[in-house]
This record gives structure tokens, sequence and C-alpha cells, in this order.
């Protein structure tokens, strides 16, 4: 008896509390979107070196005097080394968003249920071949024909349900627990982004590579035109930085909603659908970063 | 042109740019004149390379000091993840399980 209670007990604890293929795939999908985007806000340094750099270029080549060009030339070489360490600086705090999302996407992940479920049949087996033995061996009492295969199945599926049951209890206390540090991660980074200091450094080099290229053509002239491209290049690049910053702001926003839609759904106080709406803002979002970045290489 | 007792900003500094560029067009400008203009124009250019430096070092520490306030949160999250390698213990319990329905079994007969 006590052991048909158990059964029952893990196939009704199973029911309950299991996650679905379904919810499962949202996770991993949004775990796979997070963490592509923890490692785009890192651009906005690396594009603003590059533009710092050029446009540095530009200004050294205004001096007549060759020691100033040079000293010029060698501040734009340190400048550069310290740029390039910031990424690194700042990686810490994006590194943390990407480390969940890797561990939802382990947990989440099919390999890792599937991988339990393999396992679990050969215990199925195992027992099956055992009653089998005993019905062998035993003269008086034989187990009912078939009751090997039937406790093997239920013991097959009962412990699935358990075992899917620890992974999707898991998965939900990651998810759930997680929220309030993804909201913090957020907002964190949300403050980064609309920090005066960023947009300020952002629209100095603006300015300067104006500034940068009036020196320039002041001192020679007529200009070429690769400068002239050159100008037209990077100014548009001041533009789309400005775009990038925005939207890596608007994602990390819709990161936000779409986390708190995902807790919602494992914990059933909101359906697939409702959470849909919440994660396609997020993922297109993190598309149209992606294509910035690409427009943003092919101009490097 | 820029009084150095007070906190210059990045503005000021644009403005100062400015007014050097306008004084090189200056045709009637001496060599020495010239150079002396373009000194200025690379200390300004320098002062403006360690305030942006200033600017992205705060940054850096606001988003730093922040990151610590959520190693709390971050602990947290490892002993969740922690809760995942019970799973490997659970194998384990299994086989036992196991081995009780065997026992289990044996009774009913």
């Amino acid at each position: 008896m006590k052991l048909y209670y158990c059964l029952i007990l893990l196939l009704f604890l199973g029911g309950c509390l299991s996650v679905s293929k379904e919810q499962r795939t949202t996770v991993q999908q949004f775990a796979v979107k997070a963490g592509n985007f923890s490692t785009l806000p890192e651009k906005i340094w690396m594009e603003l070196a590059d533009i710092r750099e050029l446009r540095g270029v530009y200004y050294a080549n205004s001096f007549n005097d060759p020691l100033i060009h040079l000293s010029e030339l060698d501040a734009i070489v340190r400048e550069r080394i310290s740029n390039d360490k910031i990424p690194t600086r700042v990686r810490p705090v994006f590194k943390i968003l990407e480390n969940y999302a890797n561990g939802l996407v382990q947990l989440s992940s099919d390999a890792s249920f599937n991988a339990n479920v393999k396992l679990y049949g050969t215990f199925g087996t195992e027992l099956e071949t055992l009653v089998g033995d005993y019905n062998q061996t035993t003269e008086v009492s034989k187990l009912p024909p078939g009751l090997g295969t039937l406790l093997a199945e239920t013991l097959n599926l009962g412990t699935n349900a358990y075992l899917s049951n620890r992974q999707s209890k898991a998965l939900k206390k990651y998810v759930n627990q997680a929220d309030t540090l993804v909201s913090c991660l957020c907002s964190e980074i949300e403050k980064y982004l609309s920090s005066g200091l960023l947009i300020q450094l952002i629209s100095n080099e603006d300015s300067g590579l104006g500034e940068s290229f009036r020196y320039y053509f002041t001192k020679r002239m007529p200009p070429s035109i690769k400068s002239e491209r050159d100008y037209i290049e990077l100014k548009k690049r001041i533009e789309m930085l400005k775009e990038f910053r925005l939207q890596t702001l608007h994602a990390v926003k819709n990161l936000r909603i779409a986390h708190l839609a995902l807790a919602e759904t494992l914990n059933e106080t909101k359906t697939l659908k409702e959470m849909a709406a919440c994660l396609s803002s997020f993922y297109t979002d993190v598309e149209k970063l992606y294509k910035m970045v690409d427009e943003i290489n092919k101009k490097i | 042109m820029i009084k150095m007792d007070k906190k210059i900003t990045l503005e000021e500094i644009r403005k100062a740019q400015f007014d050097i560029l306008v004084a090189m067009t200056e045709k009637s400008l001496s060599p020495e004149a010239m150079q002396s203009l373009e000194k200025t124009s690379q200390h300004l250019r320098n002062l403006e390379r360690l305030l942006v430096s200033s600017f992205e070092k705060r940054l850096i520490v606001a988003l730093k000091n922040e990151s610590m306030a959520l190693n709390a949160l971050t602990e947290e999250m490892k002993r969740t993840s922690e809760q995942l390698s019970e799973l490997t213990v659970t194998l384990r319990k299994i086989v036992k399980i196991t081995g009780q329905i065997i026992d289990i079994l044996e009774l009913v007969k």
C-alpha cells in the first residue's frame, strides 16, 4: 500500500509542478536572447573609442609643428590603450546577467530533461528484469503477469515526474529569485545608459568631431575627398551611437518586463500567450541592436 | 581665455578651441604665433582628454559600487544554483528507492 501511495503522490506532484515543454522552450529562448543582449552595451565604449581615435588623427594632422603632431599621435595611442580597458571594467555587471542566462539555458535545456528520462528508463528496465527474475525463482505467490512491466512503467513515469518536478521546481525558484536580481541589474544598467555623463561623452565626440575636422580643413586646404568621406562616415557613426544608446535603454526596460512575465508564466499567473507580447518586444529590441552592431562593424 | 580656478567644462574647452581656430585663420599670423596657438590647442585637447577620462571613471565607479550592492543577491543566486546539484543526489536516492521497491515486492509474496 505504501508503494501505491508513494507512486500516486509522485504522479500527483508531477502533474502539479512540472514545467511544460512549451514553457521550457520559452525560457530557453529568453535566456539565449538575454545572454546575447548582455554582450551588447559594451559596444558603446568600443564605438566611442574608435570615433575618438579617427577624429584624433585628423586633428593631429592639422599641426604644422612636427613635434606637436607626433606628441598628439602618441596621446591618441595612450588614450586608446586606456579606452580599450573600459569594456573589461564595465563587463562584470553585464557578466552577472550573462551567467544567469547561461544557468537558465542549462536548467531549461531539453538535453538535461532528456538525459534524466533516458537514465530513469534504465531503472525501469532494471526493475522489469528483477521482477522477471523474481517470478522465475519463486514457486508460490508469483507476481501477477505484467506487474513488472506495469511497475517499471509506473516507476519510470513516477521518477520522471518526480525528477522533472525537482528540475521544474528549481527552474521556477531560479527564475523567481532572479527576478529581483534582473530587476536590480536592469535598473542599474538603465541608470548607466541614461546617465548625464554618458550622454555628455557621446555629445562631446559629436562636437569634437566637427572641431577636429575644422582644424584639419583650416590647415589642409583643399581637403581630400577621403577626408570628407571619413567625416561623413564618422558623423553617421555618431548618430548611430546615439540611437544605439537609446535602443539599448529600450531593450533593458523590455528585458525587465519580459523577465517578470516569464516568472509569472512559470507561476501560472500569466498565460504563455500573455507573455508572448512582452517577450516579443524584448526580442525585437535585441534584433535591432544586432543589426546596428552589424552596421557598425561594416564601417570599421 | 579660461579661468583655471573653477571647474572647467567640456563646453568651455570647445569654445576656447573655436577661438583658437578663428585666430589661426588670421593671415598676418607669424610662425611663432601659429606655434603657440597650436600648443595652446594641444593643451586644451589634453585637458579635454583628462575631463573625458574622469567622466569615464565616474561612470565605471558608479556602476561598480552599485554592482557591489548586488553581491548579496548574487550570493543568493549561487545558493539556488547549488540546489541544482541536488538533482545528482536525488538520482543516487532513486537507486535506493528501486531497492526498497524490491523489498516491498518481497513482502507482497
